[in-house]
């Protein structure tokens, strides 16, 4: 937590409310028709679902649950009966009347939005569990690509800037400060009742620890479990084995109620999410535009393609990333690279429309603001370029070096670079910076520089990555079998 | 998995409970007298909150069945994959007690048989001679003067090596339930399964130097158990270092005899106590959220005392010795009054708030 969160969380608590983080909203909330809220319970020990509830915001959702979360054919059958809802609405191929062609066909953006971190994992789960499964024929057809499906999304939830997997309490903590601990803030329930206008102020704290006591997460309450399933459960079992068809179909309703009580309030608890954000009266900071283009570039290539090439029965099949790892050194190396390309443009572009992150950034030391001094033309040729001198009266930390490359404040492609850093005696510092082309700004201007992204580099690099004949391909091409033969 | 409460008598649990938050003296009362905070706050009118899913315990019982049955048929081809064991190596010797479906009757039948096992094995002077690669819950107490008032711990299972003997080498391995998921396993979970084993691996040295059996060799390396996704089939980690955390157990085990004979005279048959543990003093802190059931009672008298605890540990380390109230005060304009309140309203306005 660095320490202007740590007094934004004082702030927050002085006022007995929760602070918004930004002057703009930084993520997209896509409309209704191109959001599918899902969520989900498990059997304490178990990975698989016991319960799924989907559906769009403002709909009640469709609810499917086992009575037996330990019953793999129970929750398969499960399963695949949520996947064309999923598949669906990913638009993936196979699962839709007019697949996509290209990128751009995928818009608008189709998000996932879940309640917590516990319910990405489950997408983990659901890809371990579904990639590769030969289970039945239905497996091929249903299964195979909702396991595929539910990687990706989970590997993308993982890219830093991605739009496609929203949890709803990190978008609330990306917009709010909270004032509690970090432990609490996991906690959907929790952070909603902090947001809740009818809440009176010096109620809030109780009323979101109230609400605290009510599980969100994917597992259940131990207590729940115990008092309101375990016994029917039982009995589910016994009539199973006896063939008592009646019994057993209503122990199967009585289970189903719990969880469905359980799935509908995780439910709830996301569209509330959504909804508050819409509410927010923040208009949505102009950078996510880049990053909803860098998301459906990556669902194009790392979904999309793929899924058009098995939907074609090729031969052999595209490469499907497994569940596990890599098994690849250079497909690593290029997520490395690609998920490093994430967050430097993830950062860039939306510190640009936000005045608040630029102060955070200032803060932290990747920039500077100051007053210009003097312009002066520097172009030789063709080659355009101007060099400031620019004054900070009010210098911070700093980590920018001679040498850094800048971009001006609010026009990211105005790039430029520091060739002098000096501290005066009084403490204040002056910039001298070469800014590329003919740029002149007013002697006496208010101008701010941020360390310039550096996405491009790392994009570069994750295609360069590919290639066996570049620096480092003897590590990113050796085959295991290599190293055999070395030994 | 031993250690969730199967025996009365394990002392793991609360061990970590105390190391979770030692500058509680509540907390430490607690452990040291295996008092039950939950019995604490019922006591205090809170609702205990760190319950277990009857189906985890049921699921974990069954997986180290399962992983243990017909001589560890499931788990030691695993070892043997990941280089804990050798090639061909065979054999388990099945310490568990009955109520974990061992075949011992007791607690003190399974200390017995460990400490005869370690002696087998620190007087094996022939490697061609069968011994069992495995050791499913082997049992110990921690010789006196560790941990007040008993210290008995039940270690998951250890894999012993002969092809470098002897004396053979011992090697401590953690079981749990959880999906091992590779790079995506959660950390945390994974840092309580270290500190666990590193903990057993301390016991293990204790124990065998009270034996005179020190000759016996004990790997610094364990390994983890894990569940693969979806199945009751394991997975093994292999190669975790648990030198830094059998170090944190020496030194947790010198702290807490510290802090044991720091505390006020105690009579578990005279005094009540529940009515101890209510009575000592506590130290809220963020972490007591994540494993102690009085945490709501003491979150509330942090709320009155103006604690910077309630906001989290990085704030209340943030305001040193200044509470909340006054922080507050800084913030609406009011003057510091000490030199402590002077360096916050500096780092405060260093950090954009406050008034210049």
């Amino acid at each position: 937590m660095r320490e202007r969160d740590v007094v934004r969380r004082l702030v927050a608590h002085a006022e007995g409310r929760p602070l918004p983080r930004g002057t703009t909203r930084q993520l997209h909330v896509a409309a209704d028709e191109d959001l599918l809220i899902v969520a989900f319970v498990r059997m304490g020990g178990e990975s698989r679902p016991w319960g799924i509830a989907f559906g769009r915001p403002g709909a009640e959702p469709e609810l499917l649950t086992v009575p037996e979360g330990r019953n793999r054919d129970l929750v398969a059958d499960m399963c695949s009966r949520f996947a064309p809802a999923l598949l669906r609405h990913l638009r993936t191929p196979g699962f839709v009347d007019v697949p996509p062609t290209e990128a751009e066909e995928l818009r608008p953006l189709r998000q996932v939005w879940l309640p917590n971190g516990s319910h990405a994992d489950m997408l983990h789960h659901l890809a371990y569990a579904y990639t590769f499964t030969q289970w039945r024929p239905e497996g091929a057809t249903t299964l195979n690509p909702l396991g595929r499906a539910a990687g990706w999304l989970f590997r993308e939830a993982q890219r830093p800037g991605q739009q496609h997997v929203v949890t709803a309490t990190e978008a609330l903590r990306t917009s709010y400060t909270f004032p509690a601990q970090s432990t609490r803030l996991e906690h959907l329930g929790f952070l909603l009742t902090w947001l809740d206008p009818d809440v009176a102020p010096g109620e809030r704290f109780a009323a979101a620890h109230e609400a605290e006591a009510l599980a969100v997460s994917t597992a259940l309450d131990p207590v729940l479990e115990r008092s309101r399933i375990e016994k029917p459960l039982d009995d589910w079992h016994d009539a199973r084995n006896e063939g008592d068809a009646r019994r057993e179909r209503a122990r199967a309703s009585e289970i189903a109620r719990v969880l469905e009580e359980e799935l509908r309030r995780r439910y709830r608890l996301t569209a509330q999410a959504i909804s508050h954000l819409r509410a927010d009266g923040r208009r949505t900071n102009r950078g996510v535009g880049r990053l909803i283009d860098a998301a459906l570039e990556e669902q194009w290539h790392e979904h999309t393609q793929p899924e058009l090439r098995h939907a074609a029965g090729a031969d052999p099949p595209p490469f499907t990333p497994s569940p596990e790892t890599d098994r690849d050194a250079a497909a690593a190396g290029a997520r490395y690279m690609a998920h490093l390309a994430s967050a430097s443009l993830a950062e860039a572009v939306l510190l640009h429309d936000d005045e608040e992150l630029q102060d955070e950034a200032i803060a932290r030391g990747d920039g500077f603001r100051g007053t210009i001094a003097d312009v002066e033309d520097r172009s030789r040729g063709r080659w355009m370029r101007t060099a400031w001198t620019v004054r900070d009266e009010n210098p911070g930390p700093l980590r920018l070096r001679e040498g850094s490359w800048v971009s001006i404040i609010g026009s990211p492609e105005r790039r430029g670079t520091i060739l002098a850093v000096r501290t005066g005696s009084d403490g204040r510092r002056t910039f001298e910076v070469e800014v590329s082309g003919h740029v002149t700004w007013p002697v006496g201007s208010e101008v701010g520089f941020v360390e310039s992204s550096n996405h491009q580099l790392s994009q570069r690099k994750s295609q360069l990555i590919w290639s066996d004949d570049e620096p480092g391909s003897w590590l990113t091409h050796a085959r295991p079998d290599d190293d055999e033969g070395r030994r | 998995m031993n250690g969730s409460g199967t025996a009365r008598g394990n002392t793991r649990a609360r061990f970590e409970q105390w190391a979770k938050n030692p500058a509680c003296r509540a907390n430490t009362l607690s452990a040291v007298h295996n008092v039950r905070m939950a019995d604490v706050a019922r006591r205090l009118g809170y609702r205990p909150s760190f319950g277990q899913s009857v189906f985890a315990l049921t699921r974990g019982n069954n997986f180290e069945r399962q992983i243990l049955a017909d001589g560890g048929a499931r788990l030691l081809p695993e070892l043997v994959r990941h280089g804990v064991l050798p090639e061909g190596a065979k054999g388990l010797a099945d310490l568990r007690v009955r109520m974990n479906g061992g075949p011992l009757p007791s607690l003190p039948a399974a200390i017995d048989a460990t400490r005869h096992w370690l002696g087998v094995l620190a007087g094996q002077t022939d490697s061609r001679t069968p011994l069992p690669a495995i050791i499913a819950s082997p049992t110990v107490r921690i010789p006196k003067g560790v941990m007040l008032p008993e210290a008995v711990l039940i270690l998951d299972v250890l894999a012993v090596r002969y092809d470098q003997g002897p004396p053979p080498e011992l090697i401590v391995g953690e079981i749990k339930t959880y999906a091992d998921r590779g790079g995506h396993t959660d950390p945390h979970k994974l840092a309580v399964a270290r500190a666990q084993a590193g903990l057993y691996l301390h016991a293990l040295e204790l124990v065998l130097a009270e034996m005179g059996c020190s000759h016996v060799r004990l790997r610094r390396k364990g390994f983890l158990v894990l569940t693969r996704p979806g199945s009751n089939f394991p997975s093994v980690r292999a190669g975790e270092d648990l030198r830094h955390q059998a170090e944190r157990a020496r030194r947790g085990f010198e702290l807490l005899e510290a802090a044991a004979r720091g505390l006020p005279p105690f009579s578990p048959v005279a005094d009540d106590p529940v009515e101890a543990v209510m009575r000592a003093e506590t130290e809220y802190s963020e972490a007591c959220l994540r494993f102690c059931d009085r945490a709501d009672q003491c979150h509330a008298s942090a709320v009155v005392e103006g604690n910077p605890a309630v906001l989290g540990d990085e704030v209340r380390r943030f305001l040193g010795e200044v509470d909340l109230g006054r922080a507050v005060a800084l913030l609406n304009g009011e003057d510091p009054r000490s030199a402590g309140e002077r360096d916050l309203l500096r780092r405060l306005r260093r950090a954009g708030v406050g008034r210049p």
